[in-house]
């Protein structure tokens, strides 16, 4: 068991990843809002792993996945993205994001995701 | 590079009770797969090595990866209902050629260029000998087998060996894969391979039905 | 020095390294940074990981591209400079195909959208038909051979 944060602006979008990352183990999970309760969030808590939406206001995605990578190099953050995206997620993969996944996701994406960032 | 020793067992399959029966199934078939090649070039074919283990597709593709660029005549039957087997047929360019010259009379060259003719020859060759292989397994397992019309090709052996173990039925499953060399008995010579990959529980099914 | 890539292996070089392997309905994914002159190779044999647990991470589509791309990256690659070769998905046995689309042709679909996501262009293609291919990539020129046995066959008609 380890200790999950969601980053995301849509309360919809926290709860769908929320419920497939529950339904499979007991994970911890944290919310936040946007790129700065996350960051703060992560410096609080260290969660293992960090799933991050790339489009926030009040930083996105990519600035709050680069600040936290600057603050903890070894924070293993998967980030999600969606077609049209391209630019910010080569910049979160060559800022050493762990990985990515595409919405629309399924709930096995985001398990096996998980338990792939974990076990690298 | 010897690929093979004897009859080698795979450990993995030691305490298992089917290994024996498949063993000896997979022997005697081989045999009359043999007979009928030496009915057909009118030369004495014999199986010079054979092994049968449980493997993955990566262990399989890696053992016989030094041969990958060669060029081979292949032959692939399916086996579906019955039981998910594949069953291939590869003949070393140079053999396969020699060998349709022993069957056809035509005085063909070693050349750059291979004709369908000679692809399809050899092919034909390859489905007498498939369907032989077929009958003994289904008489050896006494149960009724179906092979689906075989493919033939020419193209490099490491492909070939993708397309034979990268299919469907075979996707996260145990495998057993038995694979045989034949030659000829006195002048050696002729790389002739036969592989056989089989669901494993599908096989062993079969097998306790005897 | 040549390097053979087998099924599900990666491989990334920064010397004037060969890597080469051969491919029928796998995909041989070549990547090279022209700049750092950093290249690599997936042999990737699936589309997607299903249920597959131990399976090892180049084997598959999705975790094979990523895991390709990461270590491109971390070896100084920058994706937006990247070229990308995709050869391979061959359907051999079309004819025994029994429903849907063969797995050669699905393997193709699966890197094409994973490049996609990334915005990575792909420069050089040789995908589909039946026959398999011989491919070697000189990771310090960025050099592609594809070879298959193609043209030594004489069709009939």
């Amino acid at each position: 068991m380890g200790t999950i944060m969601i980053v995301d602006d849509a309360r919809l979008m926290r709860n769908i990843i929320k419920n497939s990352i529950q339904e499979d183990s007991d994970h911890r999970i944290l919310e936040a809002e946007n790129g700065h309760q996350a960051v703060e969030l992560y410096k609080k808590e260290k969660p293992d792993i960090v799933t991050m939406d790339i489009t926030m206001e009040e930083k996105n995605g990519v600035e709050a996945a680069k600040e936290i990578l600057e603050y903890d190099s070894n924070a293993k953050i998967i980030m999600v993205t969606s077609l049209g995206q391209e630019k910010l997620l080569q910049e979160c993969i060559e800022a050493g994001v762990s990985d990515y996944i595409v919405k629309p996701f399924t709930k096995e994406r985001i398990i096996s995701s998980v338990e792939n960032t974990v076990n690298q | 590079m010897e690929l093979y020793k004897s009859e080698e067992i795979s450990e993995v399959m030691l305490n298992d009770s089917n290994q024996d029966n498949l063993r000896d199934i997979f022997q005697k078939t081989f045999h009359d797969a043999a007979k009928s090649l030496s009915q057909l070039v009118g030369q004495n074919m014999i199986i010079d090595q054979y092994k049968i283990e449980q493997i993955t597709s990566e262990e399989f593709s890696a053992q016989v990866e030094e041969q990958f660029e060669q060029s081979y005549f292949a032959s692939i039957i399916k086996v579906e209902e019955d039981l998910d087997t594949n069953i291939a047929f590869l003949i070393q360019e140079e053999a396969g050629l020699d060998i349709y010259r022993l069957i056809s009379g035509e005085q063909i060259k070693n050349s750059d260029v291979i004709s369908e003719n000679v692809i399809a020859g050899i092919g034909e060759m390859n489905n007498i000998l498939g369907s032989s292989f077929i009958n003994s397994l289904a008489n050896h397992l006494g149960i009724t087998i179906h092979g689906i019309a075989p493919i033939n090709t020419f193209d490099m052996f490491g492909a070939i060996i993708e397309s034979i173990v990268l299919q469907e039925e075979f996707l996260n499953r145990e495998i057993i894969c038995a694979d045989a060399k034949i030659r000829e008995e006195h002048l050696g010579g002729y790389d002739i391979r036969l592989i056989i990959m089989s669901d494993k529980e599908r096989l062993y099914h079969t097998l306790e039905q005897i | 020095m040549e390097l053979f890539i087998r099924m599900s292996e990666i491989q990334v070089e920064k010397e004037p390294i060969v890597l080469k392997t051969v491919v029928g309905s796998c995909i041989a994914l070549c990547l090279w940074d022209p700049k750092v002159r950093i290249g690599g190779m997936a042999h990737i044999v699936m589309p997607k990981k299903n249920g597959d647990v131990d399976a090892p991470i180049g084997k598959y589509a999705d975790t094979g591209v990523r895991s390709l791309l990461k270590q491109m990256t971390q070896n100084g690659a920058n994706i937006s400079r990247l070229h990308a070769m995709c050869i391979g998905g061959a359907s051999m046995f079309m004819q025994s195909g029994k429903n849907g689309s063969s797995i050669g042709s699905r393997n193709v679909e699966a890197v094409k959208q994973e490049l996609q996501v990334l915005g990575i262009e792909i420069t050089t293609e040789a995908v589909g038909g039946i026959m398999g291919r011989k491919v070697s990539m000189n990771c310090n020129d960025g050099s592609i051979t594809i070879t298959t046995l193609q043209q030594r066959i004489q069709w009939n008609n």
